[in-house]
């Protein structure tokens, strides 16, 4: 069992999406594997943007993952 | 599209949208489409994930129950619902493309050689054809005399026309025209006098007057009034 899940990226770049509001949401889309399962995409809004935040998703998911190998 | 993989949207699911209820789920599937692959949220409760390729998977684990007892899951249940698809797709005119069969096949250089000798036989005939016109062409023999006879019909009549052109340049028109009396010194206002009388005049008709009519004479045209009785 691959318990060290490592990450593989496929792509980043930035995505831009229309609101009902007429404003547009931008965002950065990563996109990725943890060890063969994915892909995962995640996107981090660019207001504020907090370069870690992508980092404790990942780690949300491997931790999830690591559990339900477990089980 | 993204392919659909059970194992990240349960731990997606999970991490982000816990704990397990419709709506979360509907929240999930808002936020972060590309998880659910194109599929819609349906079922008696809109816990079932419905994929564009038909397979069905059961989200959430006993979803009427308790909440302590609810999960999120990925229970492929295409096959256990027994429902049959009531829209189910019918075979289209296009097949699915094979990926094993090459795009571009390789290039078969005995065939081209062979076709281009094909060709070339099939011509062998004309070259004979050719060769023969050839032999005709340098055996002709009549240049000798077409080049006499020019010398001796156009060549004169070429010299002829050169000398009528230097010779009309050298000719003065008014010349001609003196010596035929057709000149004159001064261009004359009339050359005879005019004697014929002048045309009487005619009278200006008023206006608003009809003029009377020749051939009516005055007779017959009353007035409105002027009634026989």
């Amino acid at each position: 069992m691959d318990n060290e899940l490592p990450i593989t990226w496929i792509s980043q770049g930035d995505d831009v999406t229309p609101q009902n509001d007429g404003t547009f949401l931008r965002e950065r889309k990563y996109v990725f594997r943890l060890g063969k399962f994915g892909p995962f995409t995640e996107k981090v809004a660019l207001l504020n943007f907090d370069e870690t935040e992508i980092r404790r998703r990942v780690e949300k998911l491997r931790t999830q993952l690591r559990n339900d190998q477990a089980l | 599209m993204t392919p659909f993989d059970p194992v990240a949207l349960v731990a997606m699911l999970v991490a982000f949208y816990s704990p397990p209820s419709v709506p979360k789920l509907q929240q999930a599937r808002a936020e972060r489409p590309t998880y659910f692959a194109g599929g819609t949220l349906r079922g008696t409760s809109g816990e079932k994930l419905f994929l564009p390729d038909g397979r069905i998977f059961d989200l959430i684990f006993a979803v009427d129950g308790p909440v302590a007892q609810r999960r999120y899951q990925a229970l492929d249940v295409t096959t256990a619902t027994g429902d049959p698809d009531p829209f189910p797709l019918e075979p289209g005119p296009l097949d699915p493309l094979d990926e094993e069969a090459p795009i571009f096949p390789t290039p078969r250089t005995g065939e081209f050689t062979s076709l281009v000798a094909e060709e070339l036989a099939g011509f062998g005939a004309s070259d004979q054809q050719l060769e023969l016109a050839g032999v005709a062409v340098a055996e002709f023999g009549g240049a000798t005399a077409l080049e006499a006879s020019s010398a001796q019909l156009l060549g004169p009549a070429a010299e002829h026309h050169a000398a009528m052109r230097v010779a009309l340049d050298l000719d003065d028109p008014a010349e001609e025209l003196e010596a035929a009396g057709l000149t004159r010194g001064t261009i004359e206002a009339a050359v005879n006098e005019y004697a014929d009388d002048p045309p009487p005049d005619i009278a200006e008709p008023e206006p608003g007057v009809t003029p009377p009519d020749e051939d009516d004479h005055g007779e017959g045209r009353g007035k409105p009034g002027d009634d026989h009785g």
